[in-house]
C-alpha cells in the first residue's frame, strides 16, 4: 500500500535523523496532530491516508530537518511535495 | 586520526597532524557547524569560521582559544568555501580578537556576498587552483567547485596531511556528536546535500575534481562543515553513494503542483 510504504520509509530515514528520545517524543506529537500514531520507536501503529500524509507535511513545520526528509521521501512514493 | 570518537562542547580534537576539529553539535536541529583550525608553526588558518549564533560562536571561540594557547593572533588567514552564514557570519565576531594582518579569502563570486556580513577587513577573492601557504610552508589549494551549491563554491586542499575540506560537500544532518560517519551517516548526507543541491552537473564535476585531487595527489580524510568526518577507508563509499545521490527534486515538485510543464 503506497501509503504505508513511503510512511515507513520515512519513519527509517526519521530514526537516523532524530535519533535522541527527546526528539523522537517531538516527532510522535506532531504526527498526532495529523491523525497518524506512532510508537516511542517511531513504529506506526495505525492505518494511514493520503490526507493525513498531507496534513503531517503541514504538521512538521516545526522540524526543519524532519520535514526535509520527509518530502524527499515522500516525493519518491509519487507524492509532491 | 583521532582515536576519539565523539566530540563535544569543550575540545577541539586533532584529527591529523595540525588538523583541529572546532565542530559545535546541534541536537535540536541536527545541523552541526564545524569549522576547522590548520596550524603550522606560530600560524593558524580557520577555514569556515562558522555562526553568529551566540551559543556556536562562544564554543568556537573556547575551542580555538584552547588550541592556540589563548593567542589569537596567531589566526593569519580565515578561508571561507563559500557566502553561507552557517560558514562565515562568525567572522565580525573574530576579528575583536585577531590582528589587521589576519587575512579572509573567499571565491570571487561569494566575495561579493560575504561583505556583507559586516567585516571590517576586505574578502580577498579566489580563482580555482590559487594556494596559500603558511607557518612552515603548509601549503593550501582551493578549488573550485561552482554551483556546489553556490557559484562561489569550493573546497580546500592540505597537502601535509592529504585532508580535503569538503564544506557542504559530504556534509549531512545529524543531531548525534559523532565524530566519523557510521551506518546513520548515508542517510543523513542524503537528506542534506539531495536536497540542497540543484544541479547533477554541478555535483557529478565536483566529484570528478575530488576524485581527480585523489588521483593525483591521495586525500586520506574529508572533513565537511556540518555532519561526520570521512576517514580514508570509506571515502571510496562515500564518493560512490553521492555519485548516486538524486538532487533538484522540488523542481520537478513544485512544477507538478503548479501545471508547469518542464
Amino acid at each position: 500500500m503506497k501509503t504505508v510504504d513511503a510512511m515507513n520509509e520515512f519513519l527509517s530515514n526519521a530514526r537516523k535523523l532524530a535519533v535522541s528520545q527527546k526528539n523522537r517524543d517531538r516527532l510522535v506529537e506532531v504526527s498526532s496532530r495529523a491523525g497518524i500514531t506512532l510508537s516511542h520507536k517511531l513504529e506506526l501503529t495505525s492505518d494511514i491516508s493520503d490526507q493525513q500524509i498531507e496534513k503531517l507535511i503541514t504538521e512538521l513545520s516545526d522540524l526543519a530537518i524532519i520535514k526535509i526528509a520527509a518530502k524527499r521521501i515522500f516525493r519518491k512514493h509519487g507524492y509532491h511535495f | 586520526m583521532s582515536n576519539t570518537t565523539t566530540y563535544n562542547r569543550s575540545d577541539a580534537i586533532e584529527l591529523a597532524p595540525g588538523i583541529f576539529h572546532l565542530g559545535v553539535s546541534d541536537e535540536n536541529n541536527s545541523f552541526a557547524n564545524i569549522p576547522y583550525l590548520i596550524l603550522s608553526g606560530d600560524e593558524a588558518v580557520v577555514i569556515d569560521p562558522g555562526s553568529a549564533r551566540e551559543e556556536f560562536f562562544a564554543v568556537v571561540l573556547a575551542k580555538i582559544n584552547q588550541v592556540l594557547d589563548g593567542d589569537l593572533t596567531r589566526i593569519k588567514h580565515i578561508v571561507v568555501q563559500h557566502q553561507d552564514a552557517d560558514l562565515c557570519a562568525a567572522i565580525p565576531l573574530l576579528e575583536k580578537y585577531i590582528t589587521e594582518d589576519c587575512k579572509v579569502y573567499a571565491p570571487l563570486e561569494a566575495q561579493v556576498i560575504i561583505q556583507h556580513f559586516g567585516a571590517k577587513r576586505r574578502v580577498n577573492p579566489l580563482d580555482d587552483g590559487d594556494t596559500l601557504t603558511f607557518g612552515e610552508g603548509r601549503v593550501l589549494t582551493f578549488a573550485m567547485t561552482p554551483y556546489c551549491h553556490f557559484v562561489g563554491a569550493m573546497v580546500t586542499y592540505d597537502s601535509q596531511t592529504k585532508t580535503l575540506f569538503s564544506s557542504d560537500a559530504f556534509g549531512g544532518f545529524s543531531s548525534e556528536n559523532d565524530l566519523y560517519a557510521n551506518d546513520n551517516y548515508p542517510i543523513q548526507l542524503a537528506t542534506f546535500l539531495g536536497e540542497y543541491l540543484g544541479s547533477k552537473r554541478a555535483l557529478e564535476y565536483a566529484l570528478k575534481r575530488i576524485e581527480q585531487l585523489d588521483a593525483q595527489h591521495g586525500i586520506d580524510l574529508i572533513c565537511p562543515q556540518h555532519g561526520c568526518v570521512i576517514p580514508k577507508n570509506k571515502i571510496s563509499e562515500y564518493l560512490a553513494i553521492v555519485h548516486e545521490l538524486e538532487v533538484g527534486g522540488q523542481i520537478d515538485a513544485l512544477a507538478h503542483k503548479n501545471g508547469i510543464i518542464m
